[in-house]
């Protein structure tokens, strides 16, 4: 992907260019429209980066700890049984790579662990609990990236997805014990009368069934919610939230993505990274240390200019990221956003189920948010401009609101 | 007989000369010397306060809608205090336009103030400082939902005198300060953001009362305007006519009492159509009597 990203700004002849603070009055009000092509290489480039290894360690460990707590004390209704992990991060980051990433590194770290350690083991292990500890753990992941569109019948889905019995790989014992990933929780209900039933079922299943570990992705506006209604961190003891990632960590992060960017800098004074560093550090202070967030402050902070004569190449600059200002938000505004921020992705008929509207009535409000860029549409899905976020968040605090940390 | 005859006359005499005096020498230390430009001075300023009035009220009434909710308020009940100065400011410079304002003069004229009231506008002069009690005594304050008797709203206005109501069916009444001497104020938010609303609906007898509950409690925790921080409660009571429940919860701003409450109702009863939860039935009043 990101060579991709080269290549088109190999073809579009764009130079890049770090400025200094005191170089910035040198750009124009308004910045010339980046080439279509190079926003869309630049979105797939920083999509495909992965995660930041500060959070991989941070799930893996956290995952790995609370699958060894749960299997030896599994009959044991203390508190190290707990059969559950939940992870929690902003709205506007999606926790399914993350989640997917960490499962299956632990998984690779434990069958490596197994490995070397099987031939001192083999003679050792006869109590029948290191037996059941000898077991492998069937791993599966929840099928649906986003809400299905029958709502009402989550619970029903959930069902199916659990009594399905695991396929059994050859030359292992079929496996008594799961670990179930459940990456974002907040598509398995919807804020109705008749939506939360999915959530009831978790809630349940996890409570009673205590063969089966859940590794879960939740947002903390939904946690938050569901903690209201349901006192979920009474049932989810193990909670873990993802740290805000550092000016450094971003950088490194982002490395890259400017990497191919500075094709064509020939500037690698101490001036460059010293001016790199402070633009970082800047961004993870308004980002929120929030990687989306970031990514799009990042993307709106460059400045295209074309070629004037045609001989010299097109420059990428780069000004001072900054917070976007919110358009004036009319309350009806403010409750499709917090609706869309506790449920990270809404289609329009689920929008207008959730605020107990017709689809006509929350049309029009959702295009004025979709034309001021504060919402945005993927595959018939809305969700929350990432960019204005931490604005959004302070709003709606103001407003009374139920926000997340 | 002509002794006492005398005796008067000097006495007329005496008291008639030294009041006189004393009614001259008052004359020119208590009034100033009116003059036109006196008079202009004055009435520019008190159109100077009168325009500060109204332009303290436009601002007040824009900024507060245009902040977060959370500082609204704060910034409606701010708008008495700033009337109160613009006004006690304005009659203090009028006042010494024209008054040689010293402790005697000062105390004369308020005893001249308060009996004039006191016979011709008492209940004016009640309201009066009733609104100044009110101040300082917060039985209400702008933004709050009030029931005053007969009549609940929204305060939106607090003047000298009254305080102005916005009803739900958006009529605007005006009641005088002195109700609050005689009158109890029922106030729903006493200067919060949120009011309890009660939501009444009434069942059938064998309704399964835990599977409303809980399409109530859920109806609440669904709805957008739902505030979640505060507690959510359903009370049932058994009634003649049928099962009756109250759903008290907060909306995130009193003001959506009303469009609440709507939603709280077309959620529940959805709800209740798809669960058959059945309504009271209608009996003719002669056979519940007996």
């Amino acid at each position: 992907m990101i060579e991709k990203f080269k290549e088109s700004l190999r073809q579009a002849g764009v130079k890049f260019k770090w400025l200094g603070a005191e170089s910035e009055g040198e750009l124009p009000e308004t910045p010339s429209q980046l080439p279509p092509e190079i926003v869309k290489s630049m979105n797939q480039a920083i999509a495909a980066l992965p995660n930041h290894h500060t959070w991989l360690e941070t799930v893996e460990s956290a995952l790995a700890q609370a699958v060894k707590n749960w299997r030896e004390n599994r009959d044991n209704e203390n508190i190290e049984g707990i059969n559950s992990l939940v992870v929690l991060t902003s709205p506007v980051e999606s926790l399914s790579d993350l989640l997917k990433s960490a499962v299956s590194q632990w998984e690779q770290e434990t069958s490596s662990e197994k490995e070397a350690s099987k031939e001192g083991e083999e003679q050792q292990a006869s109590t029948e609990t290191e037996k059941q500890r000898e077991k492998p753990l069937q791993v599966r992941s929840l099928k649906w990236p986003y809400r299905p569109h029958d709502y009402a019948h989550i619970s029903n889905q959930l069902q199916a997805l659990f009594n399905e019995k695991a396929p059994e790989k050859s030359g292992q014992l079929p496996a008594s014990e799961e670990l179930i990933a459940i990456p974002r929780l907040e598509s398995c209900f919807l804020r109705c009368i008749g939506g939360l039933e999915g959530i009831e079922y978790l809630r349940d299943t996890i409570f009673k069934d205590r063969s089966r570990f859940f590794a879960i992705g939740c947002n903390q506006w939904t946690w938050k919610y569901l903690d209201r209604l349901y006192k979920v961190s009474a049932y989810f003891e193990h909670t873990i939230s993802l740290p805000a990632l550092t000016g450094e960590q971003l950088l490194e992060w982002f490395a890259p993505v400017l990497s191919a960017i500075n094709l064509g800098v020939d500037d690698e004074s101490e001036k460059l990274a010293k001016s790199e560093s402070e633009y970082f550090e800047n961004l993870a202070a308004i980002s929120q240390g929030i990687p989306s967030v970031a990514a799009s402050l990042w993307l709106r902070s460059l400045w295209y200019e074309p070629s004037t004569d045609g001989n010299s190449p097109a420059q990428l600059k780069q000004k001072k990221a900054k917070l976007p200002d919110l358009p004036n938000l009319l309350p009806e505004d403010r409750y499709i956003l917090y609706s869309l921020l506790l449920h990270g992705y809404l289609s329009l008929s689920h929008l207008a189920v959730s605020l107990g509207e017709s689809e006509a009535t929350v049309q029009a409000r959702v295009q004025f948010l979709l034309q001021n860029d504060v919402m945005q549409r993927r595959h018939h899905l809305l969700f929350v401009s990432p960019a204005h976020y931490p604005k959004l968040q302070a709003t709606l605090e103001n407003n009374n609101f139920l926000v997340g940390d | 007989m002509y002794y006492s005859i005398y005796l008067r006359s000097i006495y007329q005499n005496i008291i008639g000369q030294t009041s006189t005096n004393i009614v001259e020498s008052s004359e020119a230390d208590f009034f100033q010397n009116i003059t036109l430009e006196k008079i202009l001075h004055a009435t520019i300023v008190i159109t100077l306060a009168y325009v500060l009035l109204q332009i303290s009220q436009r601002l007040n009434d824009w900024l507060s809608e245009k902040v977060a909710r959370r500082f609204r308020l704060l910034i409606k009940q701010s708008l008495p205090f700033w009337r109160a100065i613009i006004i006690l400011g304005t009659a203090i410079w009028v006042i010494k336009l024209f008054f040689q304002l010293s402790a005697n003069n000062l105390l004369a004229l308020t005893g001249t103030v308060a009996v004039a009231l006191g016979f011709a506008f008492k209940d004016y002069a009640s309201s009066l400082i009733a609104g100044v009690v009110a101040l300082f005594e917060m039985p209400y304050r702008v933004g709050d939902r009030v029931q005053i008797g007969e009549h609940y709203g929204e305060i939106v206005s607090y003047g000298l005198r009254v305080i102005r109501l916005q009803t739900p069916t958006d009529n605007l009444i005006s009641i005088p300060h002195n109700k609050i001497w005689t009158e109890a104020i029922s106030n729903a938010n006493n200067g919060q953001l949120e009011a309890l609303v009660v939501t009444d609906l009434y069942l059938a007898h064998n309704v399964d009362v835990y599977l409303a509950s809980e399409i109530l409690y859920k109806a609440a925790y669904t709805s957008k305007y739902t505030q979640l921080n505060l507690p959510i409660v359903v009370d049932i009571e058994e009634t003649i006519r049928g099962t009756h429940f109250q759903l008290k919860s907060y909306p995130m701003d009193a003001r959506d009492e009303y469009v609440y409450k709507t939603d709280l109702l077309k959620r529940a009863k959805q709800a209740f159509g798809k669960a058959s939860i059945a309504y009271p039935r209608r009996y003719p009043i002669e056979n519940i009597e007996d």
